[in-house]
């Protein structure tokens, strides 16, 4: 398998640490992930106002995929050219709760739509299709397991037989208990 | 380079069996009956569980539900929407000799919320049968079948994306059958969220009308089974012949104002089946009747040169059935294609988008070949597939 760091650039966000391309470039340990995740983004002095706006798990990915793409990794392609494959196994479960709780006593209802636009996946997905003017094919799978191998290979075809020329790949998931990010590029 | 591309023979997907659940019946003939004959599934449900306030939505009810799934081996087993993917998928497989036990056999799901009724409060079931990936799980153990399925969950797109994903794979040889099923449920999850918007209609909904004030949700299940071997039958076979997603990377909560993002869907779908606009006979539209949807995709019907087509949304009829909506709708369009029939816009009156669509207004027979699926959803998202009816006998005799 080619499927490597050294093959792909990639980044990858687990337990207060972050890695470009296997290289250790940011660490906060011992904090929630609310802290943790916006000492990064101040940190890479990322400055987008939507940012704070997000649910947890948008926030995840935002700031992998605006490492993974800092430098202008896309500057040779057109929007349509550039195709995103992502998948999760939890989709949007921490949000989805905070959605259920807002609707659990009748007396107190306040079910909000700046909430449940964030019960879908792939608005992660949308998120970086705005940040970065990425039109082409895109697709979310949930699966209880990271394959990377699948979707690396599905990566792989689409741009094969024509429909992409790069593709930002990857999986970014987050609950209470656990998070993880790794977003890579396959050409 | 693009030349080779464009010129590469693509492996056909053919269409073999289908099947439809949702208010309207059981089975694809009961609900293409139903549209057939102008009926709706939407109605004014005053239920607690559903929203605290009445709601017009498309239900299974229990009573219908139960007989049905008392088929399956161990029913109790399933939550409500799993009962009704394995019976969807069962009899979908009925109709075929395909041998889901394969591992030529893929089964790809398509579903924006799978169990989300189980949140908070699972009852008999594991909590952990919220997951998409264990629902999956469930319908690949019932039917034996040796592969992980894969789950699509892309929003209001799922299902016509799932069906291009199925296409990816199949022309790859990946597999020689691919079952794709798509289902949601009406709960009060989902509707809270859509009230919150101000996205739902306190009427029937009424896609591209003057008067059209959002959506209706629908719950339901639709099946296809997609293989690269032609079925024996002679006449009437439908494949699909291309497809695309694109995004609009404008707004995740609205559409694009331009309809640019669905344009280039249906470009790319066009371009993959190698179509013209001109060959277009119909298009199953998404229809959700939100005013900016329904103005977006008349946009981008007008960037496409598709004005003059024939084209309908069902969602009067079923309402919004979120994952299972582009299948259910590409199962029907499947069968408008095969029976030459052309089905009225429910709901729609007075025409309400900028661009002069051709909204069917009263049911119609035509010969039909080849007809667009689109659909749009939150995160900017759009997908379109084409199909086309290859008949085998020259039209002549």
């Amino acid at each position: 398998m080619e499927n490597t760091a050294a093959t792909y650039r990639q980044c990858e966000i687990k337990n207060g640490e972050i890695f470009l391309n296997g290289k250790l470039i940011f660490e906060k340990k011992e904090v929630p992930f609310a802290k943790f995740i916006k000492g990064a983004y101040k940190h890479f002095e990322l400055r987008y106002p939507k940012f704070h706006k997000m649910d947890r798990l948008c926030k995840l990915a935002f700031v992998t995929a605006n490492l993974l793409l800092e430098d202008n990794q896309l500057k040779e392609y057109k929007p349509e050219e550039i195709a995103v494959v992502m998948s999760n196994s939890n989709s949007t479960l921490h949000t989805d709760s905070k959605h259920a709780n807002s609707i659990k006593d009748k007396e107190n209802y306040f079910p909000s739509p700046a909430v449940f636009v964030y019960t879908l996946p792939n608005i992660m997905v949308g998120e970086i299709c705005i940040r970065y003017k990425i039109k082409g094919e895109s697709v979310f799978f949930v699966s209880n397991e990271y394959d990377k191998e699948m979707l690396t290979e599905y990566s792989r075809e689409m741009i094969d037989c024509g429909d992409a020329k790069i593709c930002l790949c990857g999986w970014v998931d987050y609950t209470e208990a656990n998070y993880y990010a790794n977003l890579y590029l396959v050409k | 380079m693009e030349f080779i591309v464009t010129a590469m023979e693509k492996a056909p997907v053919y269409i073999i069996s289908d099947n439809i659940i949702t208010s309207l019946g059981f089975g694809t003939q009961a609900n293409i009956d139903k549209i057939s004959d102008g009926q709706t599934g939407v109605q004014c449900h005053n239920d607690a569980s559903i929203y605290p306030t009445p709601v017009w939505v498309s239900k299974i009810t229990a009573s219908n539900l139960s007989p049905a799934a008392a088929q399956l081996s161990s029913p109790e087993k399933y939550t409500k929407l799993e009962q009704i993917f394995l019976l969807s998928v069962a009899e979908a497989l009925q109709q075929t000799s395909v041998d889901i036990t394969s591992k030529d056999t893929l089964i790809i799901i398509a579903s924006t919320k799978g169990n989300i009724n189980l949140l908070g409060d699972p009852g008999n079931f594991s909590s952990d049968r919220v997951q998409l990936g264990t629902m999956a799980e469930q319908i690949q153990s019932y039917f034996k079948n040796p592969n992980k399925p894969l789950v699509v969950c892309n929003a209001c797109i799922s299902g016509v994306l799932a069906l291009d994903v199925a296409k990816r794979l199949l022309r790859k040889n990946k597999y020689k059958n691919i079952i794709v099923t798509g289902g949601d449920l009406v709960t009060e999850f989902t509707v809270s969220g859509f009230q919150s918007f101000k996205a739902m209609s306190d009427a029937p909904c009424k896609p591209y009308d003057k008067n059209r004030s959002g959506i209706n949700l629908g719950e339901g299940a639709g099946t296809m089974i997609l293989s690269t071997e032609k079925p024996s039958s002679k006449n009437n076979i439908i494949t699909i012949e291309g497809g695309a997603s694109s995004n609009d990377a404008n707004h995740i909560s609205g559409p694009s104002r331009t309809g640019d993002g669905l344009f280039n869907a249906i470009r790319k779908a066009l371009n993959d089946a190698n179509c013209l606009s001109s060959e277009m006979d119909y298009l199953s539209m998404h229809g959700t009747a939100t005013p900016y949807n329904d103005e977006m995709e008349s946009k981008a019907l007008g960037l496409a040169d598709l004005l003059h087509v024939p084209m309908n949304s069902l969602k009067g009829y079923i309402g919004h059935t979120l994952g299972a909506a582009g299948i259910i709708e590409s199962i029907v369009a499947v069968h408008s294609l095969k029976n030459n029939s052309l089905y009225s816009s429910l709901g729609f009156e007075e025409h309400g988008v900028t661009l002069p669509v051709n909204i069917i207004t009263r049911n119609e027979k035509k010969q039909l070949q080849k007809c667009l699926k689109t659909a749009s959803g939150f995160g900017g998202c759009n997908a379109a597939v084409v199909f086309a009816k290859q008949n085998i006998k020259s039209e002549q005799g």
